[in-house]
């Protein structure tokens, strides 16, 4: 839209005016407010904002090819005008000083060396380079010899792009996002309990329910725009309450009627015992028990996700067993029955009355109650037991699947929902939560994707831990890292991460904007373009589909993530990469290269692209530069192409509305028929697949149709104890996460100096007997010693968190602390996500 | 000899009188050496009247006047050691001053500052709130066992008396 900074405000006050006679108009619609200033000329327009899962929709102010201002989108229903102090500093994340322009190559005398010095080379030679190293695995060691790490910020396309590439090119299920790292376990969960991924509800919950409970979940400094709505709640609404649990006091407390610190681990006692105080006080919904839902139990003694042969995985009765098995509602109820209020309330450290008054909120069957929780529940070494024992919850009470009765998990990354796990770039999926394991699956996949029969593998490939892990013992030599920072942000750093890196035996090359530590400690570094460089599609955490034009062109020589997976596909033939065998099957694509059969597929290279086909309501023109280059509109080709699995794939319920109404609306909430948006599903007058797959269904009545019985699981599973606990050697709890200034790695926020000036430094965040009985006092240097590693830090005693005795917290952000190089890479066992949230340190003076 | 002048006495006054003197000058010796009269060396007001220079730049420093309001006397830093019972040792101040100050120093050296730590505790000092060169500085010397402030922290009061930083390190009182 073509909206001068003076038209805005002038509109917004038309539009403030409109609103007060009665009329709604669209801000940007009202840009027609022509004023005599038309040279001040900066171009609005819409585009999702680059961090959190929320999903905030911003305007992004554009004038001679440079992003010179943004503003919350007063048009999104999601954050309605508002922005976190990070979104607001959006125009600034492109441009520091560091900005990557041309690929770098480790050399010693013109040639690549492991040990050579970073020097400037060319797309064509990198390329060559990384694509000698690539076919030299793939001949010795086949395709699970070559692996690509991505991301939950990757686009739609990127991620559709690299899957192909990966999984249909190379053959190689060695795909695995960071999102693996946030949102494994409430995957695991899902499709566990549901048979579909993605929560039921929405953000419109936020609204209508009566009470919130945290677990685990800092929504205050990490989802702060959702939680201006549920403040908004809890202040308006008349009984309103708010309960928090979490291991350390933090800003999320500032609203908590029920603040409760637990033990770590713990939360499975107390998640169980409010099961318990439901059956014991028949408190539970007989008839909704009886109509949806079936009860299980899992595996126990399930390990820890570690090497084989740690004596922890060795002493596992059922190492990363999760097969599930019936069980009747009286066995069930026994089994939750140990969890007494005493009893959890004695380990768990918290009161009694508090923890009774929990239960008593989601025993009430008139309170409607949205559950939340992000990395306190999913990090953890019984992540997915956890999500699925809230479900357990909610479905006891028949409290799901309808306005304000919601558990709802809500996703860190602006796209792990809409690419990581909607694309199923995991080692062991497909688009459109299909599995490699499933050869029906596979099929429609081979069908889809033009490939001949039995291309697919079907054997799920390395996890992100795994790869570190398959790295070091070099299983695996070439590993290409796109969209994240694992270096810094991946566990156990000097043990299992650094030692294959820098192993001669294996190439890495890193994608990124900045020289991160990823970066640095890589072998090839491409310079990437990022966000508003490019054209994307983002999904958030309610399954909002958001797509944004390209607003900017990228610096230098620095080409999008889906510009370098399709140009590096055209270094290998179909016969190098699939054998003579498989290209026999389909003898039309002879001698073609990968790029030729996954991208010039017909499908893919589908749309036409002109100059000026990008175009917004005012027709102002959009550049994309990766269709200009390869001569066609490939990001609505490959768009259209991931929708074909949704409609004709086995798993129905997935549907989304066609690439160009995206660009017209502010998002849509999938399953999208007949244009309408899906806000709450299974439920017959919300969800259209539900009267669609089960005609006779009573009116407002659930279907879970995601499972082949219609019914919703019910899965109980105990307390186990984490992987490790203080000891006297190692006396406290490390606790890692973020703050609110900085995005993860802080890659893009520490390059703001507004933002890096708000947080420098990663402090240890430290109860205030633990520093006196150690001589610190606030701001005294420290060090944080585990059994992997050390950092040097500064003590806070009196910051935003506010630990119990025997904890402490340290946030990822600062690349001068690299926090997670204490963590050790223990796992959930079944979603194979690190539990960044557990581990032991000792603490003493610099 | 005493017999002789008691004798005379007797003769000029009486005995009533006699007795009215002695209980007048006993009285009067008690509130000569009782502090009531030396009332004084105690507040600002009483030591002013002598250390006039150095109570007026007392009254311009942070002990006195600052943002919070909280104020030192002079009784917590000098306890009235050199005024024994709040008595003057002269009419007039006749030490040099920066002898003066040297025999604090001393004093409050020789106690490891323990005036000053009647207020301020280092384990209560938040390094985060401090210049980087003063938590640099305080880290050293507290890492050396060294936690007495008046080796570093001099003039804090009171104007720093001329040539003062040579004579004090002559005899190690500053660093």
């Amino acid at each position: 839209m073509k909206l001068s900074r003076r038209d805005f405000i002038k509109s917004q006050a038309i539009a403030a005016a409109a609103s007060t006679a009665g009329l709604s108009l669209s801000a940007t619609q009202l840009a027609n407010a022509k004023s005599n200033d038309d040279d001040e000329d900066i171009r609005w327009d819409k585009i999702p904002c680059r961090f959190c899962g929320t999903g905030c929709s911003v305007l992004a102010g554009t004038r001679g090819g440079r992003i010179v201002a943004t503003q919350g989108d007063p048009d999104s229903d999601v954050n309605k005008g508002l922005n976190c102090i990070k979104g607001y500093f959006l125009s600034k994340i492109m441009y520091g000083e560091d900005r990557l322009q041309t690929p770098l190559l480790r050399k010693t005398d013109g040639k690549y060396d492991k040990n050579g010095e970073f020097e400037q080379v060319s797309w064509d030679e990198a390329f060559d380079v990384m694509a000698e190293k690539w076919k030299a695995a793939l001949k010795e060691k086949g395709p699970s010899g070559v692996g690509m790490f991505g991301s939950g910020q990757w686009t739609i396309w990127d991620g559709y792009a690299a899957s192909k590439f990966m999984k249909a090119g190379l053959r190689s299920n060695n795909l695995d996002p960071n999102a693996r790292h946030c949102m494994a376990s409430a995957v695991g969960a899902f499709m566990r309990a549901f048979g579909i991924d993605e929560p039921m509800g929405s953000y419109d919950d936020l609204e209508h329910a009566d009470a919130f409970v945290l677990w685990g979940a800092n929504m205050a400094e990490m989802h702060p725009i959702l939680w201006s709505r549920l403040v908004d709640t809890r202040l308006t609404r008349e009984g309103s309450e708010v309960h928090v649990l979490s291991t350390y006091t933090h800003r999320s407390f500032e609203l908590a009627d029920n603040g409760m610190i637990f033990e770590p681990q713990t939360d499975l006692m107390i998640a169980n015992y409010i099961a318990n105080y439901i059956i014991e006080n028949k408190a539970y919904d007989e008839k909704f028990l009886k109509d949806h839902v079936n009860i299980k139990k899992t595996p126990t003694d399930i390990g820890y996700g570690l090497r084989p042969e740690h004596p922890l995985e060795v002493k596992a009765k059922n190492s990363g067993k999760g097969k599930l098995s019936n069980m009747s509602f009286d066995d069930y109820a026994k089994a939750v029955s140990t969890y007494t209020l005493e009893y959890t309330s004695k380990h768990s450290k918290v009161p009694k009355e508090n923890l009774l008054r929990l239960a008593k909120l989601y025993a009430d069957p008139d309170k409607k109650i949205m559950s939340l929780w992000t990395m306190g529940m999913n990090q953890h070494t019984r992540g997915v037991w956890m999500n699925g024992l809230v479900y357990n919850i909610h479905l006891l009470m028949g409290k799901i699947a309808e306005p304000g009765n919601s558990p709802f998990s809500l996703t860190g990354q602006p796209s792990a929902c809409g690419t990581a796990r909607e694309v199923g770039t995991f080692a062991h999926r497909l688009p459109a939560d299909l599995v490699v394991k499933n050869p029906k699956h596979r099929a429609v996949s081979e069908k889809i994707w033009k490939l001949p029969e039995g291309t697919l593998n079907p054997k799920p490939g390395f996890h992100a831990v795994l790869m570190q892990r398959m790295l070091k013992d070099e299983k695996m030599n070439c590993y290409w890292q796109q969209c994240n920072n694992n270096m810094q942000a991946g566990p156990n750093v000097n043990d299992e991460m650094l030692p294959g890196w820098r192993n001669p035996n294996n190439f890495i090359t890193v994608s990124d904007p900045y020289p991160t530590i990823s970066a640095v400690s890589a072998d090839l570094i491409l310079p990437t373009a990022m966000w508003a460089e490019k054209e994307g599609a983002f999904g958030n955490a309610e399954r909002r589909t958001q797509f944004w034009r390209q607003q900017v062109p990228a610096p230098g020589d620095s080409k999008s993530d889906l510009w370098q997976i399709m140009e590096f596909s055209k270094r290998f033939t179909v016969e190098e990469a699939w054998g003579s065998e498989l290209v026999a099957k389909k003898p039309e694509y002879r001698g073609k290269t990968l790029y030729q059969v996954l991208f010039k597929n017909g499908q893919v290279n589908k749309f036409p692209y002109f100059d000026n086909t990008v175009k917004d309501q005012d027709d102002n023109i959009y550049k994309n530069d990766e269709s200009k280059h390869f001569g066609f509109y490939a990001q609505k080709g490959l768009f259209e192409e991931y929708r074909r699995f949704q409609t004709e794939g086995p798993k129905p319920g997935h549907d989304q509305a066609p690439f160009d109404t995206y660009h017209k609306v502010r998002g849509l909430r999938w399953p999208v028929v007949d244009g309408k948006e899906t806000l709450w599903r299974y439920r017959e007058g919300y969800d259209p697949f539900v009267t669609k797959l089960n005609p006779k269904v009573k009116k407002g009545d659930v279907y879970f149709y995601g499972k082949p019985d219609g019914k919703a699981n019910l899965i109980h599973a105990p307390y186990e104890p984490p992987h490790e606990s203080p000891n006297e050697e190692y006396d406290l709890w490390l606790c890692t996460g973020r703050v609110l200034e900085h995005w993860h790695t802080g890659t893009m926020t520490n390059r703001v100096p507004e933002l890096h000036k708000a947080a420098p430094d990663a402090l240890v965040y430290m109860n205030p007997g633990d520093a006196r009985k150690r001589g610190l006092k606030n701001g005294s240097k420290v060090k944080i010693i585990s059994p992997r590693g050390e950092i040097t830090t500064r003590v806070n005693v009196r910051g935003r968190n506010k630990p119990p005795k025997g904890l402490v917290f340290v946030p990822f952000f600062d690349a001068r602390r690299l926090v997670n190089k204490l963590l050790i890479d223990a796992t959930d066992p079944l979603s194979k996500e690190t539990d960044f949230k557990k581990c032991v340190v000792k603490i003493e003076k610099a | 000899m005493k017999k002789a002048i008691t004798l005379s006495i007797k003769r000029v006054i009486s005995k009533q009188t006699h007795l009215w003197c002695s209980i007048g000058l006993m009285t009067l010796g008690l509130f000569i050496s009782s502090s009531a009269f030396a009332e004084g060396l105690k507040n600002l007001e009483d030591c002013e009247s002598c250390h006039t220079v150095q109570a007026s730049e007392f009254q311009a420093s942070v002990h006195y006047i600052n943002r919070s309001g909280v104020q030192a006397g002079c009784n917590n830093c000098h306890a009235d050691q050199k005024h024994k019972n709040g008595k003057k040792t002269s009419k007039v101040v006749k030490k040099d001053r920066l002898d003066m100050a040297m025999s604090e120093w001393k004093r409050m050296s020789d106690n490891d500052s323990k005036e000053c730590k009647t207020c301020h505790s280092t384990m209560a000092m938040d390094l985060a709130k401090q210049e980087p060169r003063s938590v640099a500085r305080h880290e050293e010397s507290f890492d050396d066992g060294d936690t007495s402030c008046i080796n570093c922290h001099k003039g804090i009061s009171h104007y720093l008396p001329a040539g003062w930083k040579a004579k004090a390190q002559k005899v190690g009182l500053q660093k």
